[in-house]
């Protein structure tokens, strides 16, 4: 029975390939220029079906015979039609051909014609049959504008279109699918061809579907035929033939994730191999070729590989000192670092700028006062690739922060204390024992931070581009800007960005995963902290200044910019403070609508992304069936993959060429929203659903609860704090989102995030930055709310 | 060998005093066990002797050496101690040579010493085969005898142990229980051995510190813990113990619940006592002096546990498993007590009960 089902739809998925084949090969046969063409003839058919059969032909009917032959003998003249052809078909393709190529008829004939309904217009229409059938006959008087003085065909053309605009040929539906008809079906063969296929019927729905849509068509059919044969896989190494509801939902989640990201990261790579559809390297050897490729690849291998030595080499003595020793305020500090996580990039990047620009930049002005240098610019400019590195470490060495501390969190205590009873002293248990235990997370965390500084478009867009310090990514954004003649060099950046994330994704996830030690913890009494005596205020002071440098420093630089007029001068020079700017960004209602736009996206992401995270979740932890962690492997690929690569693969895949056309849509953002942060919220549920022992639910079932039941008083409840900060793991980097979305929005899908990057950049800093702290505020304000919704249990 | 002197130790970890005034001197080569229930403070004394915590006031002396006390700390890696922790605490990173060479590189001994001692130590602790395997490769029982190994290798004067058998199943628990005193007599080390198993303090000490609640309730040889309970805590916290209320008067003492039935007493209690009964020291006697009814019994194979209701108190009878055929539910039969102890009725019966309850 199942194997039936399974050969069905496989069946099924073939037919519909084939179908949508022919369908595509008629299309690119018929010479029409888009396949809405298909929908509109179907329509257009419609309507003249209609209009020949409840009306046309009844009152043709009324005709004698003789008289009606004869109308027909003109008709068919006027259609140069073979005499057999059947009446319906001439009449119909008379009316068409009218419709979409009958001269012009001006609005006043038009109305004095319309304006005459039920009896009176079929009393109109025998009169203009009789017209047609005797030369001398007086024309209708509704008609006489439109028939004029003309004689011989010239009248009879002018009097069937009387008839036909009698029949209903303005009305609003119809005009539509006549303009839409001119568009698409261009050319006397492409319209001969409409023309016959109107008058012939020879178009039905399914046809219309299949030839409109022969490209959706095919990929729904491969996508079942995939299907089909995966689930025959599953089924075969499991040795039972039986259809689990489970693998309908994991083949859904499958296939979106195989159109949406597999299909245009693998057409992307295809592209970049295969340029000219053979197997060529002249794009790959563009990479180091052409110095513009070569300079950007130079340049962000270089800003990733010194962000990850110095992110690293802060992280990790941050993080013991935070996790392991007794620093005044480590809790404090703990969440001030991991806040950093969660403001946008460019955030940080404008803040520096403000702060080291080599003119203006306040750092700089304060140090040529101290040092009574001369006015020259200088001495710091982050207008540089050091200025990028810096601003990139400030950013992403949290990531190494946050990875390596968890590790730190999790390590037996006693480790160290075997260490330290065994003689070693505290620094060299550091180093033999807390070190070497902690290599996996701590390269994990550094390749972390690599591939994060690699593929981050925000700050370079606003450090590197005006100090022409260009990276893979603004290149690609600059190479896409420019159409069809950038597209090779992006493709190429694209792929090289993509093959390094991917690469290092490999490495700390499966790699390092299995050397990641799992040390069984007995029941520590408390976490060992290293009492830091006479070093403990020293640290303390040293772990403060750098708080302040690298997170009160750029929040304040924001803060006090949003209220400059002019941002070369201090706030506090006279008459230089203002709250216009944030008056005039958040009143604009340009501002305002890109907010909407950006929280209606955001949720919608978070939402479905909860939903399939939670889905996965439980297929992942509660079920053994097979199948269940190609998703997960799916959706891990996805994050890993750069933004800019997620967003270049659905331009070159998504404006219809497969199938699909949400170009310029409002999906297409959520849809690469939900890749690049669905295993954000996925990993959040799943590791709190983990830690919620079976027995749990078991123990409610054994109560008699239902399945539904348990799942709505126990496990819910339970990991409901995951939930929540799962929602907000997607909703916030989705809210102020800015590289993905710089490729992919359209005039009417713009969002905050790109809002204050074009502020920014061609309106005014201290505007841009004060939506840039309405942000964060905004952030703030999320991450309060969760911590109260989940009782303190998670913040950000 | 050294000797630990512990004075007037307190620690308190903010407002809650997990330990009060310990005092203790543990001999050369003496095995000591701290036991008491989670939470009463066993742990911190082990940790404020190894040098983890530093004791809020009072001093800790190790061979007459000052280490903890005062402006005077001596940190762990100093103290000259061997450790095993509860969680073993073996370095996954490291296999079991490098493991348990660990003191010795510390101590930069010559490689070819360290050859030579951590091969000794690997065969006392019978770990010989094991040497080149990762941590993750070995059993619970065997990453047991690494850490011990580890923590004998460096010949330390003073083994501290840290419930090391509280991961391990039954059987092996009980075989590792003899090494670990084997080892200790092979080697005359002095050991201060922390555990809330009764059973394992027992087997191994030669001296009990019974702990409660942060402070010492007794200190001895284990028979005369067992006994000879201080108080009301170590009876029942030592085998199986039930208590009765009772009251002394004319060389005897009745027991209200048991309708006022009484037994012989000679001691120098008087008026109102808790009587504690080791159900082992009832028999089911025909000249005993208490009178009851067989409830229940349950036949183990070794012993027969009974029920005996007597007045309105249930008395359990752990009886010889021989004659358990014999009995019945229902049956009136007498109880004579072998032995029993008696405390003054001074409410810290219940004060414990409420604790436990």
């Amino acid at each position: 029975m199942t194997k039936i089902g399974l050969a069905l739809g496989f069946l099924l998925g073939a037919a519909l390939v084939f179908m949508g084949y022919r369908g595509l090969m008629a299309f690119q046969a018929s010479g029409f220029t888009s396949e809405s063409a298909y929908t509109v003839i179907y329509h257009l058919s419609e309507a003249v079906s209609t209009a020949w059969e409840d009306r046309l032909s009844p009152e043709l009917d009324l005709l004698s015979e003789a008289d009606r032959d004869s109308v027909d003998r003109i008709a068919r003249e006027l259609t140069a039609q073979d005499a057999d052809a059947p009446r319906g078909a001439v009449w119909k393709r008379l009316y068409a051909a009218d419709l979409v190529g009958g001269p012009k008829v001006s609005t006043a004939a038009k109305k004095a014609v319309t304006s005459l309904s039920g009896d009176a217009a079929a009393a109109f229409r025998q009169a203009l049959f009789q017209c047609l059938l005797d030369e001398d006959a007086p024309v209708p008087e509704k008609a006489e504008k439109l028939v004029g003085d003309a004689t011989g065909a010239e009248r009879q053309d002018a009097l069937i279109q009387a008839l036909f605009v009698s029949l209903g040929a303005t009305e609003a539906g119809v005009t539509g699918h006549v303009n839409a008809f001119k568009k698409t079906v261009r050319g006397k063969a492409a319209q001969e061809a409409a023309l016959s296929m109107i008058a012939t019927g020879g178009i039905n729905r399914l046809w219309q579907l299949i030839a409109g849509h022969g490209r959706t068509a095919m990929l729904i059919g491969a996508l079942f035929m995939l299907n089909a044969l995966l689930l025959c896989l599953l089924m075969g190494s499991e040795r039972r033939w039986a259809f689990d509801v489970k693998w309908l939902v994991i083949m859904l989640i499958i296939d979106f994730m195989l159109v949406f990201q597999l299909l245009p990261v693998v057409y992307m790579t295809i592209k970049g191999l295969f340029p000219e559809g053979r197997l060529s390297l002249a794009t790959l050897r563009r990479l180091v070729s052409y110095p513009l490729n070569l300079e950007a690849l130079k340049n962000t291998l270089i800003a990733a590989t010194v962000t990850m030595v110095l992110g690293t080499l802060i992280a990790f003595p941050l993080a013991w000192l935070v996790g392991r020793t007794d620093l005044y305020g480590r809790k404090f500090f703990r969440a001030l670092f991991v806040m950093t996580y969660m403001v946008p990039p460019y955030v940080g990047a404008m803040a520096w700028l403000r702060l080291t620009n080599p003119n203006a930049g306040v750092i700089n002005q304060w140090l040529r006062a101290l040092f009574h240098l001369s006015d020259a610019p200088g001495p710091l400019n982050v207008y540089t690739l050091g200025g990028l590195i810096w601003v990139l470490t400030t950013f992403y060495y949290p990531y190494a922060f946050i990875t390596i501390s968890r590790a730190m969190e999790k390590m037996d205590p006693s480790l160290e204390e075997a260490s330290r009873i065994s003689g070693a002293t505290p620094l060299k248990t550091v180093f033999t024992v807390t070190l070497p235990m902690m290599m996996p997370s701590l390269i994990a965390g550094a390749l972390l931070v690599f591939v994060s500084a690699a593929s981050c478009y925000g700050i370079p867009s606003i450090i590197g581009t005006p100090g022409n310090v260009n990276t893979v990514t603004t290149r690609i954004v600059e190479f896409v800007a420019l159409g069809q003649k950038g597209m090779n060099d992006a493709t190429a950046l694209s792929v090289f960005l993509m093959a390094v994330a991917l690469a290092i994704l490999f490495v700390s996830d499966v790699v390092l995963a299995r050397k990641q030690y799992i040390t069984v913890s007995g029941k520590s009494t408390r976490p060992a902290v290293v009492e830091l005596r006479r070093a403990r205020v020293p640290l303390t002071v040293l772990v403060s200044l750098f708080a302040v440098i690298v997170v009160l420093l750029p929040f304040a630089t924001i803060l006090s910019t949003s209220f400059k007029i002019d941002i070369g001068k201090a706030l506090t020079a006279p008459g230089n403070f203002t709250l216009a700017n944030w008056r005039t960004v958040f009143s604009r209602s340009e501002t305002i609508s890109c907010l909407k736009n950006s929280l209606v996206f955001a949720a919608v992401t978070a939402t479905v992304g909860l939903v399939i995270a939670c889905v996965m979740s439980y297929l992942l932890q509660r079920t053994r069936i097979r199948g269940r962690s190609i998703p997960n492997f799916l959706i891990t690929l996805g994050s890993g993959t750069p933004s800019v690569v997620i967003a270049l693969g659905l331009i070159m895949t998504m404006r219809g060429n497969f199938g699909v056309n949400i170009y310029g849509t409002a999906y297409i953002l959520i849809i690469a929203y939900l890749i690049k942060y669905l295993m954000m919220g996925m990993r959040t549920v799943v590791s709190a659903m983990s830690q919620i022992h079976v027995s749990l639910e078991e123990c409610s079932q054994v109560s008699g609860a239902s399945w539904l039941k348990t799942m709505r008083r126990i496990t819910v409840p339970l990991i409901f704090p995951s939930i929540a900060a799962g929602w907000f793991l997607i909703f916030i980097p989705g809210f102020y989102e800015l590289s993905m979305t710089t490729l992919l929005y359209s005039s009417t899908t713009k969002t905050i995030g790109f809002q204050l990057y074009e502020t920014w950049t061609f309106t005014s800093q201290p505007m841009s930055c004060a939506m840039a702290f309405g942000i964060l505020l905004f952030v703030g304000l999320l991450n309060l709310i969760l911590n109260r919704l989940t009782k303190g249990e998670f913040s950000i | 060998m050294s000797t630990i002197t512990i004075k007037n130790v307190t620690k308190a970890f903010g407002d809650k005093v997990v330990l009060q005034a310990f005092d203790a001197t543990f001999q050369d080569g003496e095995f000591v066990t701290l036991l008491g229930p989670s939470g009463c403070g066993k742990t911190t004394m082990l940790r404020i002797i190894a040098g983890f915590e530093r004791p809020t006031s009072g001093e800790v002396f190790i061979d007459d050496q000052l280490v903890s006390g005062g402006r005077t700390f001596v940190s762990p890696e100093k103290r000259g101690i061997g450790m095993v922790f509860q969680s073993y605490a073996v370095w996954p990173h490291m296999n079991v040579f490098d493991n348990v060479a660990y003191p010795l590189t510390i101590q930069k001994v010559p490689k070819a010493d360290i050859e030579r001692r951590v091969a000794r130590v690997l065969e006392i602790t019978h770990l010989s085969q094991y040497a080149r395997r990762l941590p993750s490769q070995l059993s619970g029982g065997q990453q047991q005898r690494v850490a011990l190994a580890r923590a004998l290798v460096a010949e330390p004067k003073l083994l501290l142990l840290d419930e090391p058998l509280s991961n391990l199943d039954a059987k092996l628990r009980e075989s590792m229980r003899f090494e670990i005193k084997e080892t200790q007599k092979k080697l005359g080390i002095t050991v201060v051995y922390v555990t809330h198993d009764q059973t394992e303090a027992m087997a191994m000490s030669d001296r009990i510190f019974v702990i409660n609640g942060g402070v010492v309730q007794q200190s001895g040889a284990p028979e005369a813990i067992y006994n000879r309970p201080a108080n009301q805590f170590v009876a029942d916290f030592l085998g199986k113990v039930d208590f009765f209320k009772g009251e002394v008067g004319d060389g005897r003492i009745a027991f209200a619940a048991m309708g006022g039935q009484s037994v012989a007493y000679d001691g120098d209690k008087t008026g109102r006592v808790d009587v504690a009964v080791r159900p082992e020291n009832i028999r089911f006697d025909d000249e005993g002096e208490l009178e009851g009814v067989l409830e229940t019994h349950y036949y183990l194979g070794d012993v027969d546990d009974c029920r005996v209701r007597v007045g309105e108190a249930l008395v359990r009878v752990i009886a010889d498993g021989y004659g358990h055929a014999d009995r019945q539910p229902g049956q009136r039969v007498r109880l004579s007590i072998r032995s029993f102890m008696v405390f003054e009725d001074d409410g810290s019966l219940e004060r414990m009960l409420e604790i436990q309850t």
